[in-house]
């Protein structure tokens, strides 16, 4: 059902990269769990909503108050700093 | 059993240093081959900033009981935590390598709870990776084994906690529930497992699955003991936009009447329906025997698209874990693998950090959300899940209490179904409709079946309207009491 580019473009978009091996095991496993769900076919849903929440809740809201919380420990868990900064790869790479 | 435990702490024949010691004590002895826990916490623990001591908090508790100061719910009682429920300083992981050296900078509001009631923490246990399985052997630092026979899996994916409590490595313990993950381990380790209504428990400082379908509950060695953790952890939270005040039962308990069996799970004229094990069914009936001494009547119901709930479920969930597991990405916190360039730095990140199952349903969840294919799954499930809602509601006007198995058969052996995946989901087929409507459910242990010379629990499951879940603790008791 799926495809072995569809697998390949997939990994792409959820920003994981994957051997030839396991792009083969997934394009099996994913055919096998898609064939399943095809049952949900057999379900008459003409005029029925799509339920976007368990139960019937509307927004919570809070007070929008700043709340002080240390984040020491936040910080602690950067896997890379530079004078206290989170630091990252540039977004934009140069030609 | 917690209220016990607590009247021994008042009157002095037992101090919460000696509980703290016990529980640690069983941990050494048996958890090397068990595998329950992932880290038992102590004053030097390997985490950043220490954090919780249990016996310096258990010393705290004794002088004030000492002191005469009246015990709080909890007070004294020794808990384990599942490894996806953040505990401030101390490590948390999920079973995934992806987080592994993470520390935790704040508690999940549960955790903050059960401490203001006198909880003490005794570490924290093994799950199927991102809480992703049913048998606790998707973890990324091997599987969790069931007591009562090693060869078997615990259920999962709150397996490590259910062995806890089971095997008397604690008190009592947290899980969460996304498709069956307390109820299912539960059922499978003898134990009693909560799934609360979607919204009772606030789910903050939960590391995230499937946001619809989430909840925090308690796995314990009785029902009451569900009942008193229920009641200190539940209520509104502002950390939690989807966690709402509990309306007030609309009920008194002993107004409870008929119990309903739903046909599309068990069938009261076969007694037993396809692909329920023998001995399960057989169970099904002496329970359905007890109600009826103890006053109920039993009338059979019927769910017409429960059938499509596993269906459905592994549309919405795999979406909404797609979503949600894109923070995962080596940038602000746990291991960060090298790249040329930021791209690269995601793509090795979690191809290193994520194991088979969670791969597998982020892609899927990828595909079912990508353009031109929205309707045909997302939506439609969406649609199916309105349906099942439905069902329950109208079942709901007939009857009081639903019961049902928590799963088709007793644990199952190790690596029996790691090869296929959907074999593996089909596990979860009594206990994701639950989830999908938002429902409260309970997993109570109702006697055994002996298998290669070895007693397996059997549980079955109760499940009530939203917000009821006080008819789940009358009628779990009942039967908890028959065994």
């Amino acid at each position: 059902m799926l495809s072995k580019d569809d697998i390949k473009k997939l990994a792409q978009l959820a920003r994981i990269h994957l051997t030839e091996k396991e792009e083969k095991e997934l394009e099996k496993d994913l055919s096998s769990i898609l064939g399943y769900v095809e049952k949900l076919k057999e379900v008459d849903i003409s005029g029925v909503p799509e339920m976007t929440h368990a139960t019937d809740s509307t927004n919570v809201f809070r007070a929008d108050e700043e709340i002080e919380q240390d984040d020491i420990l936040l910080r602690e868990q950067f896997p890379d700093e530079e004078r206290g900064y989170l630091k990252v790869k540039g977004i934009f790479e140069r030609e | 059993m917690i209220k016990e435990t607590i009247e021994k702490l008042e009157r002095g024949e037992v101090s919460a240093r000696e509980l703290v010691a016990h529980y640690q004590n069983e941990i050494k002895k048996k958890d090397p081959e068990l595998n329950a826990y992932r880290e038992v916490f102590s004053a030097e623990g390997g985490s950043a900033s220490g954090g919780d001591d249990p016996f310096k908090t258990a010393e705290e508790i004794d002088k004030k009981i000492k002191h005469g100061d009246t015990p709080r719910a909890l007070e004294g009682i020794p808990f384990a935590i599942k490894d996806n429920i953040l505990v401030k300083g101390k490590l948390a992981g999920a079973s995934s390598k992806i987080l592994e050296g993470y520390t935790a900078s704040y508690d999940a509001t549960v955790i903050k709870r059960l401490r203001d009631e006198g909880a003490i923490f005794l570490g924290r246990t093994n799950c199927d990776e991102f809480a992703m399985g049913s048998s606790t052997e998707n973890s990324a630092y091997g599987a969790t084994k069931n007591s009562h026979d090693i060869s078997r899996v615990p259920g999962g994916s709150s397996g490590g906690s259910a062995v806890a409590v089971a095997s008397d490595m604690a008190a009592a313990a947290l899980g969460s529930d996304t498709g069956g993950s307390i109820r299912q381990p539960a059922a499978f380790c003898g134990v009693v497992g909560l799934k609360p209504t979607y919204g009772a428990v606030s789910r903050s400082g939960l590391i995230a699955m499937a946001s619809s379908l989430d909840q925090i509950g308690p796995i314990t060695k009785s029902v009451e003991d569900a009942e008193i953790i229920f009641d200190v952890i539940k209520g509104r939270d502002e950390l939690d936009a989807t966690n709402l005040e509990a309306k007030l039962p609309s009920g008194s308990p002993t107004s409870l009447k008929t119990i309903g069996v739903p046909r599309e799970y068990f069938s009261l004229a076969e007694m037993g329906k396809n692909g329920l094990d023998d001995s399960v069914a057989k169970k099904m009936h002496e329970a359905i025997d007890v109600l009826k001494k103890n006053g109920f009547e039993i009338k059979e119901v019927s769910l017409p698209s429960v059938d499509y709930s596993l269906a459905a479920y592994y549309i919405v969930m795999p979406a909404e874990v797609s979503a949600n597991l894109s923070r995962f990405d080596g940038v602000r916190y746990g291991t960060r693998e090298e790249g040329k360039n930021l791209f690269d730095v995601y793509t090795k990140t979690r191809a290193k950090g994520f194991g088979a199952e969670v791969r597998r349903r982020i892609i899927l969840g990828a595909y079912v959300l990508s353009a031109g294919y929205y309707d045909a799954y997302y939506a439609r499930a969406q649609k199916v899940r309105y349906l099942i809602r439905k069902d329950f509601e109208n079942a709901f006007k007939d009857v009081d209490v639903l019961l049902t198995p928590t799963s088709p058969h007793p644990a199952f052996k190790i690596g029996e179904k790691t090869s296929d995946p959907l074999s593996m989901y089909l596990e979860d087929i009594y206990t994701v409709p639950i989830n999908l409507a938002g429902l409260p459910a309970i997993s109570v242990p109702f006697g055994s079946v002996e298998k290669d010379g070895k007693n397996l629990p059997i549980g079955l499951q109760l499940i009530a309207p939203w917000f009821e879940e006080k008819r789940l603790f009358e009628v779990g008791k009942i039967l908890e009491l028959a065994k």
